[in-house]
């Protein structure tokens, strides 16, 4: 559950959130071809969800939005610059969470999250703790600010790995199978997290998950990917609607799309069935 | 064929390594708390391990050399420049580069390569961090300053070893006087610095080593075992080589 806001980190008016331009992207391991002329457009704001079965390219194409992964040809545009050319601009605005969190196993929670802003320092000590401790606050963490990584459930691995991006201030935000190896409950309160956060943050956020529940329920848009190829890029309904065949073979065994796991944050609180 | 070419490319990126890290120089002052952390980890927590094994490396040299030279009649007054020379120019950075290998080498592969497998270090890169300024060149700048404690007191200590074995074992029977007048005589303050040069040079190539070879893992942990022996193994010999060059070059 995510606790009450206290302000909002957006001043009036202004659009923080970012939009992501993928322009042929082609990549190979060596014979293996990982990225096959990928080529879309997320639009800011919106939950992008980049679903499909292990081994589609859906991680490897994540890395490339970061640089974490360079392309042997095509190019991503973060807010019109490129992911590439301008790295160090565009990962600025930019944080992940990583399927594994991606946390300081050797730092506290509390350091975990003060870690960046320390590095670039971006705020004063007393602002710092403040800061810390409302992003702890909104993610339902506070008691586990001494806490060791080790120390969490996955689930609360995760969200403090989202409330660490948080402290970045990212204007992007990229979850890499938020939900793998967390129970329902845990599932329907990262799912919630992600749709609150797109609402009070006002951020871009790519999903990438192979859970299909996850994707029809939060994303906005979902791209299903398969042998590194983008195959349909819909909404959730038009996906449940679909009649092509490598979609209805993903998405057997059938999954009620009435009747979801988890509903968008915007609508109410998360329902595991 | 292929075994050279991945070691003449695992060089380059310990070289590479090296000038990416030199870049972040500047950024010392920041990291200060770093530095000293692992001036430390590397100097203070190393030391008492030096002084023993120095200590007992120039006794046992003394030894072994008493022992070679007891039927020349004369010669075991030059104990003291055999003992001072080799501590100073060869054995006290040797063995202080080797044991640093051992010890902090494999702790910092098997830090930075369980890093890398559970994505601390691509988070880093994801923060506008790089890895070099934060986990590589905080260590190269503690091993520059603590090499040259550590291999001085290294040849102090091993000197004390000689001069007691000297003195002690019945069959060199060189008096302590004698050992420190012949070692004043032949061991020049160059030769000290010759050490120091070559104990730092040992120590960069250890640290560089270990991150680029922390850096390169992939996998899991198993992979951080193996990173671990590698950077342990190719530090060795680096050092070995390294050593035969610069012995050379300081001739």
């Amino acid at each position: 559950m995510i606790g009450r806001k206290k302000h909002s980190h957006i001043e009036p008016g202004e659009r923080r959130a970012v939009g992501v331009d993928i322009r042929h992207v082609n990549k190979r391991f060596h014979e293996q071809v990982v990225l096959d002329d990928v080529h879309f457009t997320i639009e800011p704001g919106e939950i992008f969800v980049i679903m499909g079965p292990s081994g589609a390219g859906k991680s490897t194409l994540m890395r490339a939005i970061v640089n974490l992964e360079g392309v042997d040809s095509g190019d991503i545009l973060i807010n019109g610059e490129s992911a590439f050319r301008q790295q160090t601009h565009v990962r600025m605005h930019t944080a992940i969470v990583f399927q594994a969190g991606g946390l300081f196993n050797s730092l506290t929670v509390y350091d975990n999250l003060a870690f960046y802003p320390r590095e670039h320092r971006l705020y004063d000590r007393k602002t710092l703790h403040d800061k810390v401790h409302y992003t702890l606050q909104i993610l339902n963490l506070e008691g586990c600010a001494d806490k060791y990584p080790a120390e969490l459930s996955g689930g609360m691995r995760k969200r403090v790995a989202i409330a660490r991006s948080l402290l970045i201030e990212p204007r992007l935000l990229l979850y890499d199978e938020p939900t793998s190896e967390l129970d329902p409950l845990s599932a329907a309160n990262i799912a919630e997290v992600i749709g609150t956060l797109k609402e009070e943050f006002d951020v871009t956020s790519i999903v990438v998950s192979h859970d299909r529940d996850l994707a029809i329920n939060i994303g906005e848009r979902v791209a299903l990917m398969e042998k590194g190829r983008v195959v349909t890029i819909d909404t959730p309904g038009g996906l449940c609607a679909s009649t092509d065949p490598v979609v209805r073979e993903f998405l057997q065994p059938s999954i009620d799309c009435q009747k979801p796991r988890f509903r968008q944050a915007a609508c109410g609180s998360p329902t595991p069935y | 064929m292929q075994a050279i070419r991945d070691f003449l490319s695992f060089i380059g990126e310990c070289i590479l390594m090296f000038t990416r890290s030199v870049y972040y120089l500047p950024t010392v002052p920041r990291q200060f708390d770093r530095v000293v952390f692992h001036c430390f980890h590397i100097g203070y927590r190393t030391m008492p391990m030096v002084l023993i094994m120095t200590f007992f490396l120039g006794a046992v040299l003394a030894l072994q050399t008493g022992y070679s030279l007891q039927d020349i009649p004369g010669m075991n007054v030059y104990q003291g420049s055999i003992s001072g020379q080799g501590m100073s120019r060869e054995l006290a950075p040797l063995i202080t580069a080797l044991l640093l290998a051992g010890r902090v080498g494999s702790s910092t592969t098997a830090e930075i390569a369980s890093m890398k497998v559970y994505h601390e270090v691509d988070a880093l890169r994801t923060m506008n961090i790089p890895p070099e300024r934060l986990l590589v060149m905080p260590r190269l700048v503690a091993i520059v300053l603590m090499m040259p404690i550590m291999v001085g007191f290294g040849i102090f200590v091993g000197w004390y070893g000689g001069a007691l074995a000297a003195s002690k074992v019945p069959f060199i029977n060189l008096s302590t006087e004698m050992y420190w007048a012949n070692l004043k005589d032949v061991v020049s303050f160059q030769d000290i610095i010759d050490g120091q040069v070559k104990g730092m040079i040992f120590g960069l190539a250890v640290i560089l080593i270990a991150c680029t070879r922390g850096l390169r893992t992939k996998g899991g942990p198993r992979e951080i075992g193996m990173s671990v022996t590698s950077a342990v193994v190719a530090s060795m010999v680096i050092i070995l080589c390294l050593d035969f060059v610069l012995t050379l070059m300081l001739m």
